[in-house]
């Protein structure tokens, strides 16, 4: 193998010269008449530069101690001048006039500081003064009040806001189930709710579980309901139905590269199942929470702003401060069990009464009763339902708007999800059209018509009822286990699954 | 000026007889053609400018080489910290290899660069530019022997690099490719 290293090098050795004899001199001719390279950038210079520059500054911050302070000063002249204009008596003299006013002090200690070095000296020289005179008017500017003070205040306001809501440090939050630094927050809380309840025979006893996270990766606020989960309960907040608003809640945040100026600012209120007319009657009780968050650069576009509706209870009282507690108790009083008992109670009523006028009357729901139709495990799968141990799972796809749109009805015992999504993929057309689901008694009916995205929201939500309701006789009733029934669109195709052979 | 025209004849006597000799130090180390122009010029002019300080013209050949050296190995610095960038590399294919003679030159650059520094200019200064182990020794301010060692090291080395490209490359031809 040396031979080839020989024969490499033999070849190297054969390169001709890449410059001539004329090439190096033109380059040692051209050097001489531009004169030796130099460079500035080299150390020596640049730590003269430096040591230079520092004095320099050290002398302009010794010499002009009070320059920062003077220059405040005439900021406060303009200020009737605006005031003028705008209420439209200001002349065009006075105008010129307000104009010198403003420019004068500026002018005057410019000459101070560059003719009269010496006086500025002497300012240097009796610092202590100095000193004491930017004291001063820092305190002017910025007044420090503490925020909790050892001794008692008979004034509160330090402890409410402009609006008169509570503020409160992180470690009081904490103690009420608000856990927050400052950037993000998590709250989780139980509430019975006004419309679960145990009342007159209907022996559902339903609890809400609300979370409410901001995260830095976005923000979600989630609202389960479920039934009797001890564990959850006995690890839920001491104070019985906890009530929660949030203000200015974000509700599209989830993805935090969307821009913000698409983020959606709603009032959500968790805790009084989004029924404001109980919250507007019930808030006389209640204290406000405020919990301000720091924007997160890319994610909030501002500060937000959270409202916590708490019930002037003992046990809220005695999670607070003393202090705080006193001051919030001569504000806000205290409320018993009774008056939130009374208010709740009315709407309790309005919204059985409401449940009953959406639902249908006994003999109409004794006649559907009749036509459920019952099928075995293999025809149910024909439908596309699928019964497991815990529930049953519901798939289907429908074109509409030259998109497939996949229908997933995912029901557990204590659960029941209902997804909708849709994307351009063509996939098989399901022949089974699901209109609803509901229970036996035809009481709670949760609506899986697929309509065109072109309708809004709101149009569906009058649609769908208004649609099962006119129709309910023709829809084919498929009772899936012993609690529900899924109402099919008459189709051929289904006609003949259920159809007895 | 006439100062200035002696010291450039001064200069060009002496210079032109080792001239050869450093531009095919240069080109072996620097694969770039146009790199190496550069280096040469750099060398030349670097040495012309403090041509006076040189006491002793006997030492000119040293001293012309010093600087080369110093020049080479800034450059092959730059080109290390700037190789990840090196489009050509990352080819895997330089762009001047239109010959059988440039693809040897290019083997023999590839292969010296993974020697350390002294055992690859002792063993380019002496196999390529003909220089003699004590010119050599004087250069790096080391002994003969020591000289000796580095060219010794140096061609183990880059015989046993190149028997290994060798059957790497007989293996990719057959189809197998091997993890270097």
């Amino acid at each position: 193998m040396s031979n080839k290293l020989n024969q490499l090098l033999e070849n190297a050795k054969d390169e001709n010269p890449l410059l001539t004899e004329n090439d190096i001199i033109s380059v040692i001719n051209n050097r001489s008449l531009l004169g030796k390279k130099q460079t500035f950038f080299t150390l020596k210079n640049i730590l003269m530069m430096s040591v230079i520059s520092s004095i320099l500054v050290g002398l302009w911050i010794g010499l002009y101690p009070t320059a920062t302070t003077n220059l405040a000063e005439p900021l406060q002249a303009p200020l009737p001048a605006i005031n003028d204009s705008l209420e439209g008596t200001l002349t065009a003299d006075k105008l010129l006039t307000s104009a010198n006013n403003y420019r004068q002090p500026t002018t005057a200690k410019k000459a101070t500081t560059k003719t009269e070095p010496l006086q500025a000296a002497n300012n240097f020289r009796h610092l202590p003064q100095a000193n004491k005179k930017q004291e001063t008017v820092l305190f002017e500017t910025t007044p420090f009040i503490p925020l909790f003070n050892e001794n008692p205040i008979d004034d509160n306001h330090n402890y409410f806001d402009e609006n008169g809501y509570l503020i409160l440090s992180n470690e009081e939050l904490a103690k009420l189930g608000i856990i927050t630094d400052g950037n993000v927050l998590k709250y989780n809380t139980i509430t019975d709710t006004f419309f679960n309840f145990k009342e007159n025979g209907i022996s559902e006893t339903k609890y809400t579980f609300f979370s409410v996270d901001v995260e830095k990766h976005g923000s979600r606020s989630t609202n389960n309901s479920f039934t009797s989960d001890s564990i959850k309960i006995k690890q839920s907040l001491p104070f019985w139905a906890s009530a929660l608003s949030i203000l200015n809640f974000p509700t599209n945040l989830n993805s935090p590269n969307k821009k913000d100026s698409t983020h959606q600012l709603t009032e959500s209120l968790f805790g009084f199942g989004y029924e404001k007319d109980f919250f507007n009657e019930i808030r006389p009780l209640l204290v406000p929470i405020c919990v301000q968050l720091k924007a997160i650069h890319g994610i909030y576009s501002s500060d937000l702003k959270l409202l916590f509706w708490f019930k002037t209870e003992n046990a809220f009282y005695s999670a607070l401060e003393p202090n705080v507690a006193k001051a919030v108790a001569s504000k806000y009083g205290h409320s018993s069990i009774e008056d939130y008992k009374a208010i709740l109670q009315k709407y309790r009523i309005l919204s059985k009464t409401v449940a009953f006028q959406n639902g249908f009357d006994s003999l109409t729901v004794a006649k559907l009763k009749h036509h459920f139709i019952e099928l075995n495990k293999e025809q149910l799968k024909n439908i596309g339902i699928k019964l497991s141990k815990k529930g049953f799972h519901f798939k289907s796809y429908q074109n509409i708007d030259n998109k497939t749109q996949k229908l997933d009805v995912r029901v557990k015992k204590h659960y029941t999800s209902i997804s909708n999504n849709s994307n351009s993929i063509q996939r098989k057309n399901t022949p089974f059209r699901a209109i609803a689901i509901s229970d036996v008694s035809i009481k709670h009916i949760s609506y899986l018509m697929q309509l065109s995205n072109s309708i809004s929201s709101s149009e569906q939500e009058e649609l769908k009822p208004k649609y099962f309701r006119e129709n309910i006789q023709k829809l084919i009733p498929i009772k899936v286990n012993a609690k529900n029934v899924i109402w099919f669109e008459p189709t051929e195709e289904l006609k003949r699954i259920v159809s007895p052979k | 000026l006439q100062s200035i025209a002696s010291k450039q004849t001064r200069f060009m006597n002496l210079y032109m007889p080792v001239h050869a000799r450093l531009s095919r130090f240069v080109q072996t180390l620097v694969w770039d053609t146009d790199e190496a122009k550069d280096v040469v010029s750099e060398t030349v002019l670097v040495a012309f400018e403090s041509f006076e300080k040189l006491e002793n013209e006997n030492a000119f050949l040293s001293y012309l080489f010093s600087i080369a050296s110093n020049l080479v190995n800034k450059k092959l610095r730059r080109k290390k910290f700037w190789g990840l960038f090196d489009t050509d590399k990352a080819a895997n294919k330089p762009d001047n290899l239109n010959s059988e003679s440039s693809l040897m030159k290019y083997e023999l650059n590839r292969a010296l660069q993974r020697l350390p520094i002294k055992q690859s200019e002792a063993i380019v200064w002496y196999e390529v530019s003909g220089l003699s182990m004590e010119e050599i020794a004087t250069i790096q301010g080391t002994t003969v022997n020591g000289v000796k060692t580095n060219i010794s090291r140096a061609r183990k080395t880059l015989a046993l690099w190149l028997e290994k490209e060798e059957t790497l490359t007989a293996k990719n031809r057959k189809g197998i490719w091997y993890e270097q």
